[in-house]
């Protein structure tokens, strides 16, 4: 360009940037940056319950996409602003760093900070229409795609409020991804959570959609809500640990926690009401503080030896541990405007040293209570160190004739039977059985072998389409699992399966021979017991492509040790067709799995869970490309899981 | 390019771009244990200190420009020389380096590893295809 001068340099209005470049101001455009949108204007109503005024927000999520939220709180000003002419509420919506929080008087602890919050929304929404009551007067503006369309004016007030703010905007689906949509279920979670950070609250969602009328009202704070979190959980001490604390005028903090006999760590923290899904310097100085309170306690008292204390992890502590923490600040420092993770430096030490005081006091006057949590930490110590030792022996497995050490599975998979049904989403969903019966090719009069059958449930799907199913686990618990639902089990290992050649019409297995080393040994012994012209079903996780492949193993081998192959399509269908079978057909079917819940178990640890979770967090941009997944605003991972269905036959 | 063949400097730069390189990924990587273990001032050193390694291993680079890639012995300069001798380097796993190891592997009854190296040497045969097909689309606007 030779005519580069002062008119090639664009200078954009703040709402202009914000439409320009969205994904900066909201984290993305895609369904968690629209509700950032709704978080941004809730935000606001709830720093208004929090200053002392609003009592109730109400929610409609209308039909046609828009979104209105009113609180009744004092209002946003109207009048005029000395510095620019313009009524105030004008420049919380059409300018940046604008707002009432940058200084402490209006608002002491605030979830808005950045003064971004509703310009974002206004810039974002093909329509917004405000209309603020203040001494049962309405005043009315309204913008278009962060542009004034009606300057403030004051209207009829026919709703008789004395005092609020009604925010009624339609988000520009152009700049949103295709599809994008409020989803009540994300908006009902974040709702119960804040009006259980806000006691007394009440919160209302009208859903046009789905006619669904929801009010949330809970007067116990976090000890109600780490109650409703605890719902249907086995847990440890029969009370939850409670104390809160005002360490300065600036900072105080309310925690709650209770063990569970669950593995993963469920650690929410929030910040002047801001989910940090992130955790941050707050969780830090939690994580310490309760381990060093432990560690100080189990050595005071003799309940662990001396050599061993440095030993109990953070992760032993922290197995099992449903745990909130409520912090209010001035300042907070978040990383990025949509707040997810705390970085003020000096808070980890301080909450640390509250916590290690007061913590210490409780276990110190409820000596069973002590007894009763370091014994739990305990056993989860010699249970993390006897997995690494599994762990270890399989990893070093020299495969030979004798096969795998069955004792590294039973003992595995004995304890994983406790609750194998709730231990993913896959195993009892209805459709991926259904996947699998359909391609059933067999007589009415036939006889099935489930290997590696669990609780029988793929068995028990193929029950109406054959006259017997017969089910083969190594697993003692298993196999008392699987006689309930199959019509005969067997004790035994699928390198050697107890039963003579030709004995089956139909041989199903789902998702095992990725755990077992030489594959191909164990297809060989279906192949084998299979009659000429028998069937065999096999179900595979398999990644989408060779690109999301590596990144798959990784999640996976760090969820389960014993994974020996991460199969892709083509070494699948090759396993199968050297083994020997003939005519392989293949269906697709992809499943929606929680990682959250897949990965809370026996065999994954707490360092592992971090690690998973952080290869989502962290995914390249190639990774993200080729393999769906969705990070939901409460941190919640969503994983697409591509099935694929496998039948082929034995030459008759 | 100079000559490499027994020449010190070059010896010496490869060795120290190596070794800042795979200090990053240690330093990223211990970061991220560090967080979990709730020792977020050290996870964030760490992170840090990655980054001034990112600059130290580039630092090496810079010189190795005006030698070769010490991988593959190929010139560096341009994108179309950097294409190419990427697209040698990845073959070179794909074809060589990794069915040694998955051979390797299996012998050593290691079979998780040997299928880790199966996803690598896939992943490694698709890059060399994408890059290929780059190189193609690059070469057609002539730049170089």
């Amino acid at each position: 360009m030779n005519n580069y001068n002062a008119e090639n340099i664009e200078v954009l209005n703040g709402t202009d940037a914000i439409r320009k470049i969205p994904a900066m101001y909201i984290g993305s455009t895609s369904s968690n940056g629209l509700h950032q949108l709704f978080f941004e204007v809730i935000d606001n109503a709830i720093d208004e319950f929090h200053a002392g005024f609003a009592k109730e927000i109400q929610i409609i999520l209308k039909k046609n996409g828009e979104c209105c939220i009113f609180d009744n709180g004092r209002g946003i000003p109207t009048d005029i602003h000395r510095q620019t002419g313009l009524p105030a509420c004008q420049i919380v919506f059409t300018m940046l760093h604008s707002g009432g929080k940058f200084n402490n008087d209006s608002y002491s602890n605030s979830m808005g900070l950045h003064g971004v919050g509703l310009s974002c929304v206004n810039a974002l929404s093909r329509e917004l229409d405000v209309k603020i009551y203040k001494n049962k007067k309405c005043f009315n503006q309204k913008f278009s795609k962060g542009k004034l369309t009606q300057k403030l004016i004051e209207i009829e007030n026919t709703d008789n409020i004395v005092s609020g703010t009604n925010i009624s905007f339609l988000p520009d689906f152009d700049i949103f991804s295709e599809g994008s949509s409020f989803s009540l279920e994300i908006i009902k979670n974040r709702m119960r959570e804040l009006a259980f950070l806000s006691p007394g609250i009440k919160i209302s969602i009208v859903d046009e959609n789905s006619k669904n009328n929801i009010t949330y009202q809970f007067k116990g704070g976090i000890k109600e809500y780490l109650q409703y979190l605890l719902k249907g959980k086995k847990l440890y001490n029969p009370n939850p640990i409670y104390f809160s604390n005002i360490l300065t005028k600036q900072l105080s903090y309310e925690l709650t926690f209770q063990w569970t006999r669950s593995y993963g760590d469920h650690t929410h923290s929030y910040v002047n009401g801001v989910s940090t899904i992130y955790g941050g310097t707050h969780i830090d100085g939690v994580k310490q503080g309760i381990t060093k309170t432990i560690r100080e306690y189990a050595l005071k008292n003799g309940l662990i030896e001396k050599e061993h204390i440095e030993n109990i992890s953070i992760s032993d502590v922290f197995e099992g541990l449903e745990l909130i923490l409520s912090l209010k600040m001035h300042n907070p420092i978040f990383e990025g405007q949509t707040k997810t993770k705390l970085n003020n430096t000096n808070i980890s030490q301080r909450l640390e040293e509250s916590i290690n005081t007061d913590f210490y006091k409780i276990l110190k006057n409820d000596s069973k209570l002590g007894s009763a949590i370091i014994q739990k930490i305990l056993d989860t110590f010699y249970a993390r160190v006897a997995a690494r030792k599994a762990s270890d022996r399989a990893y070093s497995i020299h495969f030979n004739e004798k096969g795998i050490d069955e004792e590294v599975y039973k003992k595995q998979f004995g304890e994983r039977s406790k609750n194998w049904h709730e231990s993913a989403v896959w195993i009892t969903n209805d459709e991926l059985l259904a996947k699998h019966v359909e391609h059933t090719d067999v007589k009415s009069d036939s006889i099935a072998l489930d290997v590696c059958c669990g609780s029988g449930v793929v068995g028990a799907s193929f029950k109406h389409k054959v006259k017997k199913v017969i089910g083969l686990d190594l697993t003692p618990e298993m196999v008392a699992l699987a006689k309930t639902r199959l019509d005969e089990v067997h004790q035994g290992n699928v390198y050697n399966l107890p039963f003579d050649d030709n004995s089956f019409d139909l041989v199903v297995t789902r998702e095992v021979l990725h755990l077992l080393p030489r594959p191909e040994l164990p297809t060989s012994e279906m192949f084998r017991v299979l009659k000429p012209g028998g069937q065999f079903i096999v179900g595979q996780i398999l990644p989408f492509n060779e690109i999301d492949a590596p990144w798959m193993y990784r999640v996976f081998k760090k969820k389960q040790p014993l994974i020996y192959n991460m199969f892709q399509e083509e070494d699948f269908r090759n396993l199968l067709l050297k083994t020997g079978f003939i005519d392989l057909k293949m269906t697709e079917y992809n499943l929606w799995e929680s990682i959250d819940v897949w990965i809370d178990t026996v065999e994954t640890s707490g360092l592992h869970r971090h690690e998973i979770r952080n290869l989502f967090y962290n995914a390249s941009k190639e990774v993200k490309e080729n393999h769906p997944f969705k990070i939901l605003p409460s941190g919640e991972i969503m994983d697409l899981w591509r099935w694929c269905i496998f039948s082929v036959q034995k030459p008759s | 390019m100079k000559e490499e063949k027994n020449n010190n400097i070059f010896i010496n730069l490869a060795k120290s771009y190596q070794i800042e390189s795979s200090l990053i990924q240690n330093y990223k990587y211990f970061s991220n244990v560090a967080d979990y273990e709730g020792l977020g001032e050290t996870s964030q050193l760490l992170k840090n200190i990655s980054e001034t390694s990112l600059d130290n291993a580039q630092g090496s680079l810079d010189y190795l420009m005006e030698y070769s890639d010490p991988d593959t012995e190929m010139p560096l300069g341009n994108t179309i020389l950097h294409l190419e001798s990427l697209i040698a380097s990845e073959t070179k796993q794909f074809t060589e380096i990794y069915p040694y190891f998955i051979k390797q592997s299996r012998l050593d009854g290691a079979e998780d590893i040997a299928s880790w190296y199966e996803t690598l040497e896939k992943l490694k045969r698709k890059h060399v295809e994408i890059l290929k097909n780059e190189l193609d689309r690059i070469k057609k606007l002539n730049i170089n």
